[in-house]
């Protein structure tokens, strides 16, 4: 009996057909490694698994701010070159590794943020997504020109030491980490008070504010968390890359990717991000890379975004719940 | 002969509920009417369907027998009904001018609003030292006079004047209503939405009492001041604008 | 180092162009709340038009402006009507027409790469290499018609808006929309109009842009963010602010540029919109939103 009791506290009293799908693909994901450690060969699905992994965790982040709370940022790509050049230059100067000074790099985007949206976020409404695109171009501007972190040529990395058929496994870890803590937290946030409030400004400030909600800092909260899971994400992806260069991270296509993928998936749910982000890269890689010219794919990017704001405004997630047709799968709201 | 006539009009904002539960009035020309109500009755959105602002979300507006509901604000303007709505909504960065100009927009022809600005000086004379001010700096009597006056640039049959007493001290509030008793002169068929009850009523030769979405009575003026149902209505509200109408 | 008074002279003539750039952006807001990111990126493909003009058909750049605003205004009307009315109603429609006009800024700059790549394009008129000496100051040649071409259509707009009919239609609907309505303004029609004539602006910027500063498609980037943030100080829908803001900023932007070079000039529009918004976040001209 007490054994019995004691298992019921471990698992949960009724673990639904949901999360028993949810837990099982969980688990697959992290043994998959072994397939390439026993037999090589499995390098690409490890390294498009670990690009999904990367933008969930970067959807999922800036859906807090962009989504929950309704403010669009164009600025997310500024704390992913943030923190891929914290680590890139800790591991450059000091020879200290990525995958230890990760999260530093994703605290040190966290107090950016903050800094940032203390400033940005003091006006309601379109103001902020100005001042996201100013900070870009200014980031941009910094680094084309600072020439410690190698300017505009950008900065080389040593490799990460491990054998060619081995060196994929760890990034595919610290992705598949950091997203599922990106997608924890965006569930959690979703059901606190924070998510209730967040939801509140984005639906009326005014109201918001006027029901004693204080907007201000609720937003400034929001933007510093999403800041942290694009700097991890920075600081991971510069290592992999091994070099960093301004024109990689900071375009106003990165952030329209990520604007793209939360309009795609259902901007303001859970698993809207987490959908989006798969369907990204799996149609980059089926459709974009087969025949993309990058001036297609800018195209292409306007095009569904304009076509899902008019038609589809609830993206995936939104137009399979208004038609009630959202299989509990997925819905996680 | 009733000049408007609301049948069964129901109507609400978005997807929320009827503001306006299947009301029918009638209206009649050359009159004054007052409607009253306690807050939130849906006197304004009452007036706003008339207006055009606001689609019912069935019944009919008829002017003169002729159906106006569905018709665009501007399409209804031109029927001759025009609005003074609660916040007077001025020009607050134009002149008192622009903002008569901007009263007489559906006419074309600018001479034609040139010599009406001076036909409705005349009937308005103080508003004429404060044409060549901005809108926004002018005082709350002095806004509403220019409201009315704006309104007065289409030639109007049928002027409504959301709660014209709204904020404004009790001597100014006597000048807008008389101001109102001159519009009845010029044959303007008047319908007034009042809090000030008691005021409201005594300018008036019709009074109808709006609740909850409900025309739950109505009848001449005095009547309608006397009657006990609208004392029940809202007792609290008649005590204090008896008190102001003995000050 | 350049003189204090002849930067000024550049400054100001620079920020005449800046205004003719930004207005109407700033209109576009004023009177529908949409946020055009898109502004920019019809510059840029004004530019270009107005390059192949000149290197195909021999027209000269001032004269396309006679092209450009015509066309961009049609143009504008029906995008309005395609893209935007289906929005209205929407909750968050600031929101939706910023989103929007993201996409449509991302499909130009996409098929603006597709047509003529991505390298650098600067028309060349005979002027645009010359320079005009007075005393002890210059100015450009380019930049001194390219001045004179805005300050002469910012004027006429100003007229419009203040005499003619549809004019104060406009203005009326910026400052209180159900007013508007009330006095029986189409308010849709005015939007269409002031959507059009927005884009007749960036039309026309661009034709005055292809000779004055080199382009390339994502070139637009940079320069929606220039005319976002000297719309910003000025206050947002606040036409006035927006023509104070240009002049400011191009006089700064010249000065910074000055002393730390051409390279961080652009940085000034950057700094000044963060320290708008430390300070005063409405804007110069603008009124705080309750
Ligand atoms: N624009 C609006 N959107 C949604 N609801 C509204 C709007 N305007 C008024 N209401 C609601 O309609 C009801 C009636 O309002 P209103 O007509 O202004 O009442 P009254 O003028 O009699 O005080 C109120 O409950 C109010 O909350
Ligand atoms: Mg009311």
């Amino acid at each position: 009996m007490a054994l019995l009791d004691q298992i019921r506290i471990v698992i949960p009293h009724r673990l639904e057909t949901r999360s028993l799908i949810l837990l099982s693909l969980a688990l697959v994901l992290f043994l998959l490694p072994i397939l390439q450690v026993v037999s090589d060969g499995y390098n690409y699905v490890l390294h498009v698994l670990m690009v999904i992994f990367m933008y969930i965790a970067l959807a999922s982040g800036w859906n807090i701010i962009g989504g929950y709370a309704g403010y669009t940022s164009l600025g997310h790509p500024v704390f992913f070159a943030l923190g891929a050049y914290f680590s890139g230059v800790l591991l450059v100067y000091r020879g200290w590794s990525p995958f230890w000074t990760a999260p530093i790099a994703g605290l040190v985007a966290t107090l950016f943020g903050f800094a940032f949206g203390l400033v940005a976020l003091r006006t309601r409404g379109p103001a902020f997504v100005i001042s996201t695109i100013a900070l870009l171009l200014l980031a941009r501007l910094i680094l084309d020109n600072w020439e410690w972190v190698g300017g505009s040529n950008g900065l080389s990395l040593p490799m990460i030491g491990w054998p060619y058929r081995l060196y994929k496994i760890p990034f595919y870890y610290g992705m598949l980490l950091t997203a599922l803590l990106a997608m924890w937290v965006s569930y959690r946030i979703r059901h606190s008070k924070l998510g209730l409030f967040l939801r509140a400004i984005a639906m009326d400030e005014t109201k918001a504010e006027v029901a004693g909600i204080n907007t201000r800092m609720c937003k400034v909260i929001a933007f510093a968390i999403s800041a942290f899971f694009a700097g991890i994400c920075g600081a991971l992806w510069g290592y992999q890359q091994t070099y960093l260069r301004p024109t990689i991270f900071l375009t106003i296509g990165a952030a329209a990717d990520l604007v793209l993928i939360n309009l795609v998936g259902g901007r303001g749910t859970v698993a809207g991000p987490v959908l989006g982000a798969a369907l990204r890269v799996g149609l980059d890689e089926l459709v974009v890379n087969q025949f993309g010219s990058t001036e297609l794919n800018i195209t292409a990017t306007g095009l569904l975004m304009i076509l899902i704001v008019l038609f589809f405004p609830g993206g995936i997630i939104g137009a399979l719940r208004e038609r009630q047709r959202l299989p509990r799968l997925l819905d996680w709201d | 002969m009733s000049i408007l006539e609301l049948e069964e009009i129901s109507a609400g904002y978005g997807m929320g509920p009827d503001i306006l539960n299947r009301v029918s009035i009638r209206f009649e020309a050359g009159l004054i009417h007052c409607l009253i109500g306690p807050n939130g009755a849906g006197k304004s959105t009452l007036l706003r369907v008339i207006a055009g602002l606001l689609r019912p979300r069935s019944g009919r507006v008829l002017l003169e027998g002729k159906v106006i509901s569905g018709l665009r604000p501007d399409q209804i303007l031109a029927h001759g009904i025009c609005l003074v709505p609660q916040d007077r909504s001025l020009f607050p960065d134009m002149t008192v001018r622009e903002n008569l100009l901007m009263g007489g927009y559906i006419e074309r022809d600018q001479r034609q609003v040139s010599r009406r600005i001076d036909e409705v000086l005349e009937i308005f004379p103080e508003v004429r030292r404060h044409l060549n001010h901005r809108a926004g700096t002018l005082s709350g009597g002095e806004q509403q006079m220019v409201a009315i006056a704006r309104g007065l640039m289409i030639h109007p049959r049928v002027m409504m004047l959301d709660e014209p007493s709204l904020g404004l001290a009790p001597l100014v509030v006597d000048r807008i209503f008389e101001a109102i008793s001159r519009l009845k002169t010029l044959g303007i068929t008047v319908l007034i939405v009042e809090q000030n009850v008691r005021k409201g009523l005594v300018y008036a030769d019709r009074g109808y009492v709006l609740d909850m979405g409900h025309l739950s009575f109505e009848g001449p003026a005095r009547e309608v001041i006397e009657d006990p149902r609208l004392q029940e209505l809202y007792l609290g509200r008649m005590v204090l604008s008896n008190r102001e109408g003995q000050r | 180092m350049t003189s204090g008074l002849q930067i000024l002279i550049l400054g100001l003539a620079l920020g005449g162009v800046y205004a003719l750039m930004a207005i109407g952006l700033s209109m576009t807001y004023g009177v529908m709340r949409i946020l055009n990111l898109s502004h920019a990126a019809f510059m840029v493909l004004g530019a270009y038009l107005a390059y192949w003009a000149l290197q195909i058909l021999r027209i000269d750049p001032l004269v396309s402006i006679l092209i450009n605003g015509p066309l961009f205004f049609i143009f504008g009307i029906i995008l309005y009507r395609i893209l935007f009315v289906p929005l209205a109603g929407r909750p968050r429609y600031t929101e939706a027409t910023l989103l929007l006009s993201f996409g449509l800024a991302l499909s130009i700059e996409g098929m603006m790469g597709a047509l003529w790549t991505g390298i650098y394009r600067l028309a060349n008129p005979p002027y645009a290499t010359r320079s005009l000496a007075f005393g002890s100051f210059y100015i450009p040649e380019g930049q001194m018609y390219a001045t004179a071409a805005s300050l002469w259509i910012l004027t006429a707009l100003w007229g419009f808006l203040q005499k003619t009919r549809f004019g104060r239609a406009i203005r009326a609907t910026m400052q209180n929309r159900t007013a508007a309505q009330i006095v029986g303004v189409n308010v849709e029609r005015i939007s269409a109009l002031a959507f059009g004539l927005g884009m007749a602006s960036a039309g026309i910027s661009g034709s005055l842009l292809s000779f004055l500063f080199p382009f390339f498609p994502g070139k637009h980037w940079q320069w929606i963010s220039i005319l976002l943030s000297l719309v910003v100080l000025g206050g947002m829908g606040s036409l006035i602010g927006t023509v104070v803001g240009a002049l400011m900023l191009a006089v700064a932007s010249v000065y910074v540029s000055s002393i730390l070079g051409p390279t961080w000039s652009p940085a000034t529009f950057y700094a000044a919109l963060f320290l708008v918004l430390m300070i005063r976040p409405q804007g110069l001209f603008g009124k705080r939103e309750v």
